[in-house]
């Protein structure tokens, strides 16, 4: 009976300090879901590159929640790196094709004024 | 570097443990260790890392190192890393997950580079455009003053024309009204008569006109410029003493004096016609004294011009 609770006590013990050394990235997985969702805000799904990068992302945060359901933090936290990395590569590439966009229009209509004398 | 370092290490420690034995065998085993950790080392990089170290080469290279250095540094140091974790165990994923970050890195830095860039190209389109419309709205403002003093210029242009011929009726106006003084002006059926008398004009036979007759002749002449589009024709009458083939003949040649006298002051010539009547019209009786002087006259009829 002795034995039995030091064992359970140990093994509860042990559980903790388990938890401790690889928690569930639970904050690392929700700021993955905001940069996700600040790359569809920019409009990510508008330009081909940006979209592929945001589904890259996506992909890799649903992955991510995969693994943190299976026990493999460890590996979460990493995957939630790389969706992070596309998520932040999907806003620039849209704000890109946005500017770019942007002063072409703005060209165009100093052309046409330039022209149009 | 570090790789070739180690396995110099291990084999200065394979040598140590093999110090017993010839010196052929130790070279053997060494030879063999070097050999197993060369192969070991030789793991090659993930595709990954590959793609990482040309993105960031591009990056730098590129117009990111340029105008976007701060995240190129951190590509750099991301590439770091994964070259580390790279060396540390080349097969990890882990060393694989930070070579796909490094990889996005070097792509990031890139794509704000080039936001950068179309930020920079659009405000210039922008400066120029504003600059250009400027431009545009000065050569209107221009063009818009220049017809505005045209404009007005003609405004004035109009008004003087206007206040010269309202001057000139009213110059014509005061001369007729100083004719009226010395001469009898009446509308007839023929148009507006100027009777003078003779008396006034002319010394008594005689057709040269008396001083007199110049200051009289003269507002006529500018009472007949404010109508230009007239005919004039000028009549000689004379009283019925005398041969009539005389005052005939005075007659015609007082309206003619009459007549070059208009045209010396700029009545053109073609529009005016000198005839002598004689005593035949005569306007007064030619039994009285005073009759007879009102029948020598010379009239002056002013009559609109006939169409051609």
């Amino acid at each position: 009976m002795k034995q039995m609770t030091w064992l359970l006590c140990g093994g509860l013990g042990l559980w903790i300090a388990g938890c401790g050394s690889y928690p569930a990235p639970v904050e690392k997985q929700a700021n993955t879901a905001a940069a996700v969702r600040a790359a569809q805000e920019v409009g990510a799904q508008s330009n081909p590159q940006a979209a592929l990068h945001l589904k890259l992302a996506q992909e890799q945060l649903d992955q991510a929640k995969q693994l943190i359901a299976d026990g493999d933090t460890k590996r979460a936290e990493f995957v939630l790196l790389r969706a992070d990395s596309d998520a932040e590569l999907a806003v620039a590439l849209a704000r890109e094709a946005s500017a770019r966009a942007e002063a072409q229009t703005v060209q165009e209509q100093l052309r046409a004024l330039k022209g149009g004398r | 570097m570090t790789k070739n370092r180690s396995a110099s290490l291990f084999t200065a420690g394979a040598a140590g443990a093999t110090r017993h034995a010839s010196f052929v065998l130790r070279a053997c085993v060494a030879a063999l260790f070097t050999a197993l950790l060369v192969a070991c080392g030789s793991t090659p990089p993930p595709k990954e890392l590959l793609e990482a170290r040309a993105a960031y080469q591009r990056a730098q290279t590129g117009p990111a190192g340029q105008v976007n250095p701060a995240q190129v540094h951190v590509a750099k140091e991301s590439l770091d890393q994964a070259e580390h974790a790279f060396n540390d165990d080349p097969s990890a994923p882990e060393t694989r997950d930070r070579a796909y970050i490094a990889l996005r890195k070097s792509q990031l830095a890139e794509a704000q580079a080039g936001m950068l860039v179309a930020e920079q190209d659009r405000d210039k389109a922008q400066r120029d455009l504003q600059a250009t419309q400027i431009a545009i709205g000065k050569k209107t403002q221009q063009e818009l003053e220049s017809t505005r003093a045209q404009l007005a210029s003609a405004n004035q242009r109009a008004d003087a024309e206007r206040q010269a011929r309202i001057d000139a009726e009213k110059r014509a106006k005061e001369a007729l009204e100083n004719l009226a003084k010395m001469a009898q002006v009446k509308e007839e059926q023929r148009g507006m008569v100027i009777t003078l008398s003779g008396a006034v004009l002319f010394a008594s036979g005689q057709a040269a006109l008396l001083p007199a007759a110049m200051t009289a002749l003269d507002n006529v002449v500018t009472a007949l410029k404010a109508n230009p589009d007239r005919n004039i024709t000028v009549e000689g009458h004379t009283d019925s003493q005398g041969q009539r083939a005389y005052n005939m003949e005075l007659s015609q040649r007082r309206a003619d004096a009459v007549r070059s006298y208009l045209v010396s002051r700029g009545i053109p010539a073609e529009i005016i016609r000198g005839v002598g009547i004689g005593p035949d019209r005569p306007v007064a009786d030619n039994g009285t004294v005073e009759g007879r002087a009102n029948n020598r006259r010379v009239e002056i009829i002013v009559s609109p011009a006939e169409r051609k």
